[in-house]
């Protein structure tokens, strides 16, 4: 396992600042086509793009869990914001950090049973898609 | 040694300082094209009119009214209800006699491949045509299937926004939950 190097927050302030770019360019282009919500199987999506990537860059990485959570609610709370979307506030603050905690450890942990295989490379994506999946099934049942 | 915690701090004021900026610039173009898509839309929700004008409405007594805009023949009306997962807004054209002209979903957030599915399902959304305040769930409007919430949200929404051109009281058939 590798030291900590926090790439994970920094892709996921990039990869979010992408789509919210994308989400302003279309609403000011087709205003009224109904976008979707940044909500938990959005912010699972991003989460999960974030972490496949810094996994094919810099390996699995240690974590400092406190430090990590509260960037990454900063990230779906300010960027969200800064953004303009109007369902920012509070609520992606929250949903934010208690996604990104939650999916990070268990794709951690799913590349943890990873390590020990051959191909352990090309199983990282449909194992982060199966885990959003889940997240999908999981949200289902509210 | 660079401390590991700066790069992240750094991306995450960077991206938002480019967001903030962006949507900024683009600001002017929005309200243009945002002004341009409402007029095309509103001449197909109210045929028979070109030119609209924004209305003055008393928001205490119609919760259920977000804007109103008069034309020549009717009104097109912003009114919203609660569904599922939130409101839903429609954009409603009424005619002066009362009877809905026009009808398209706004914004919702309702369940994809159920409610969701109120955005782009003509059958559905034809049935509210000429309709006068009377839409009903069960009566004269089929709900989507497995949706029934927010079925009734958006009649409720149409069913506000008759009533708003023609004086009806909607309040006793008003729920909570999705009309």
């Amino acid at each position: 396992m590798k030291k900590n190097t926090m790439l994970v927050n920094t892709l996921l302030a990039v990869v979010l600042g992408a789509g919210l770019m994308v989400g302003i360019v279309w609403r000011t282009f087709m205003p009224y086509v109904v976008l979707p919500e940044l909500d938990v199987n959005a912010c699972v999506a991003i989460t999960l793009i974030a972490l496949v990537l810094e996994y094919y860059i810099s390996g699995k990485q240690e974590r400092n869990w406190a430090v990590q959570t509260i960037l990454g609610t900063v990230t779906f709370g300010g960027l969200s914001l800064a953004a303009g979307f109007p369902y920012a506030g509070v609520k992606t603050f929250i949903v934010g950090a208690v996604v990104f905690a939650a999916t990070t450890f268990l794709f951690d942990s799913m590349v943890c049973r990873l390590e020990v295989t051959t191909d352990k490379k090309c199983a990282v994506i449909p194992s982060a898609f199966v885990l959003f999946l889940a997240c999908q099934c999981f949200m289902g049942m509210f | 040694m660079k401390n590991k915690y700066v790069t992240p701090i750094l991306a995450i004021v960077i991206v938002a300082v480019v967001l903030f900026g962006g949507k900024a610039a683009l600001s002017g173009t929005a309200e243009k094209n945002v002004e341009i898509a409402r007029n095309k839309m509103m001449t197909a929700l109210l045929p028979g009119s070109t030119t609209f004008a924004p209305e003055e409405f008393d928001a205490a007594t119609n919760s259920a009214i977000k804007s109103v805009y008069k034309g020549e023949n009717g009104y097109v009306i912003e009114s919203t209800a609660y569904g599922y997962n939130g409101d839903i807004t429609l954009m409603v054209g009424v005619s002066n006699e009362g009877q809905v002209t026009g009808l398209v979903v706004e914004n919702m957030q309702e369940t994809r491949g159920l409610g969701a599915d109120a955005l782009t399902d003509v059958p559905f959304l034809a049935q509210f045509l000429l309709t006068g305040g009377d839409a009903e769930v069960g009566s004269n409007v089929d709900a989507l299937t497995g949706a029934t919430v927010s079925s009734k949200a958006v009649t409720k929404a149409v069913n506000s926004a008759v009533a708003y051109v023609t004086g009806a009281d909607t309040s006793s058939s008003a729920t909570e939950w999705g009309g």
